[in-house]
């Protein structure tokens, strides 16, 4: 079995800066990423785009903030493997890899660094499985790999910095943003002046933000605010936005449509493991819980970026730093001094930068509408189709959480492993019992995070595995209690 | 449903897509080769028949998964293409012999 001092699950800002920082500190490290290229989502591709000078003018500066630490990375003497999926990570600190190359294969590391990143919130609406309904985010995917928009009128609707950064972006790229409809109110601006106020140490992160939206006001046709979608309907390219603004029901065509509502941490790999969680009150997601070194409930597992709760890109680079130093210190690497002094800064720049998101989360904090469909026909589970009103019918013959309402109606059984309705599923629990999500228990993850094919599983060399640590039985025997949604049960009833 | 925003700045090779040589660029994945040929007719849902097509393209949906080179169910937008790949559509319920 292979082993190394440090296993990074994740090459994007906060993976790329543990590696960095780990090799700094002269500990062995391999790095799994899922993408042909490091640079997680938002630096996706950035290497082979800064040789591409007409995709590089569309893309923007901010993007390429992300090129010297991705350059850094690729020449930091790190066992890099991209296009590897972790499928398991186990508390003891192995993971179980598969690659298209090599098959499935165990590494067993003294820590393991989860850099999982985030993805965007569910945006439940009736038609938002239709083709031609994407994220915001996956425009943004194909202009980064590929240098592709959509053709045709492109609407995008939601809100939050992401949404207003792509629609930028499109309209460098020449496609035609036909509306913007966004959620954020005038009350909303008003309400979070104060908040921005405090935030005014991050005043270039802010006036990039409002150059964007300024540029768009004078190139975008239309730009609705307090815009609520209620459905999407049509064929591609003939696609209707229907959407409520100031009580009036108005409609859009499109033939793309982009929906945004924020991003939430991917924390499939953090509950798989166990690991205690916590409750963003104002974002609405779960978030793993990590000390000030991103050290999890389980003192091998590290939790960094995004994947620990939404901070963006330059404070992932902090995090990752900052979890790979306080390794360093444990493992007798760097003394306490020197992992202080080098922390300080890092520290003291992710107060500002705590300022400003404290900001943009009071700011483009998710609507209700978003969190849970207002439509009883909307499909709540994409992969198995389930609507609204089964998933209400489920909770009143008596599923407590996700994992009851997945065993009544497969809502989260499917091939994304309710990575999509989870949280939606959840919220629809809180809200026919009149409770915060944070009551409600979450969806049970398990491994494997992603699908292998049982051949590589029974290929795999797993031998010191089964010998030297404990058997699966016992494992269960030690684990948290499995059984959540009867606790919740009992504090819902 | 897609079009380069810029001259194609990567090599050009070909992929079989359903039996019919297709050109593409070695910077496509295979979800946005199937977007830009077949656009909303991506893929037929295995529950209720009804077209689905890519929603996230970053790995977290499963809405874009194709049969790569004979393997069914793979995530087509974190495969990249490569020359002479061979590329299908999964149109609704797989049949077993």
């Amino acid at each position: 079995m292979e082993e190394t001092d440090l296993l990074v699950v994740g090459a994007g800002p906060a993976g790329m800066a543990a590696t960095l920082s780990a090799r700094r500190h002269g500990l062995r490290v391999l790095v799994v990423d899922e993408n042909t290229e490091p640079g997680g989502q938002i630096y996706r591709s950035v290497l082979s785009n800064s040789q591409r000078p007409q995709r590089a003018r569309v893309l923007g500066p901010t993007y390429f903030d992300g090129r010297a630490l991705a350059q850094a990375f690729v020449e930091s003497g790190a066992d890099w493997r991209p296009q590897s999926t972790v499928f398991e990570i186990a508390y003891d600190g192995s993971a179980s890899i598969v690659a298209p190359d090599r098959g499935a294969y165990v590494v067993r590391a003294q820590a393991v660094l989860i850099a999982p990143g985030a993805y965007e919130r569910a945006f439940p609406v009736r038609g938002w499985t239709l083709p031609g309904v994407m994220t915001a985010g996956a425009a943004q995917t194909l202009l980064k790999t590929s240098g592709q928009v959509p053709q045709g009128r492109i609407v995008l609707a939601g809100g939050g910095p992401l949404l207003w950064y792509a629609a930028w972006q499109l309209r460098a790229a020449g496609a035609d943003v036909a509306a913007i409809l966004s959620f954020t109110s005038a009350a909303d601006y008003v309400r979070c002046a104060a908040a921005a106020l405090s935030a005014w140490r991050s005043i270039g992160d802010l006036v990039t933000g409002a150059k964007w939206m300024a540029a768009l006001q004078f190139r975008v046709p239309r730009i609705v605010h307090s815009a609520r979608v209620t459905c999407i309907e049509g064929r591609v390219p003939s696609l209707r936005v229907h959407y409520e603004t100031g009580g009036r029901s108005c409609m859009e065509d499109a033939a793309t449509v982009l929906l945004h509502a924020g991003l939430i941490p991917n924390i499939q790999a953090s509950k798989s493991l166990r690991l205690e969680h916590e409750w963003d009150e104002t974002q609405q997601y779960w978030r793993p819980s990590v000390d000030a070194w991103g050290v999890s409930s389980n003192p091998a597992i590290l939790i960094a970026g995004d994947g620990a709760g939404i901070a963006g890109a330059k404070d992932a680079v902090r995090g990752g730093t900052l979890a790979v130093l306080a390794l360093a210190a444990r493992l007798g690497r760097v003394s306490a001094e020197q992992r202080d002094a080098e922390a300080a800064p890092l520290l003291a720049a992710r107060r500002r930068e705590h300022k400003l998101r404290a900001f943009l989360e009071a700011l483009y904090a998710p609507p209700s509408w978003v969190r849970v469909p207002e439509d009883d026909a909307t499909q709540v589970c994409r992969c198995e189709e389930v609507t609204l009103s089964q998933i209400r019918a489920a909770v009143h013959l008596g599923a407590a959480g996700p994992n009851q309402v997945k065993d009544y109606v497969r809502a989260g059984m499917g091939a994304c492993q309710g990575r999509m309705c989870a949280q939606t599923v959840a919220a629809i629990v809180a809200q026919e019992h009149g409770v915060s999500p944070r009551l409600v228990p979450t969806q049970q993850v398990r491994p494997p995070l992603k699908p292998v094919h049982l051949g590589d599983v029974a290929a795999m060399d797993i031998g010191e595995i089964q010998s030297g640590g404990p058997s699966i039985a016992e494992a269960l025997l030690h684990a948290p209690a499995a059984e959540a949604d009867t606790q919740g049960a009992v504090k819902l009833h | 449903m897609l079009r380069y925003c810029t001259e194609p700045e990567s090599a050009a090779i070909t992929v079989v897509v359903e039996g019919q040589p297709v050109p593409a660029h070695v910077d496509e994945s295979v979800a946005a080769v199937l977007l830009r040929v077949f656009g909303a007719d991506y893929r037929i849902s295995s529950v209720d028949g009804g077209t689905r097509a890519p929603y996230c393209l970053m790995g977290v949906c499963f809405e874009c998964l194709a049969e790569v080179d004979g393997v069914p169910n793979r995530q087509g937008c974190l495969v990249p293409v490569r020359e002479g790949m061979v590329i299908a559509r999964q149109l609704g319920r797989t049949e077993v012999d």
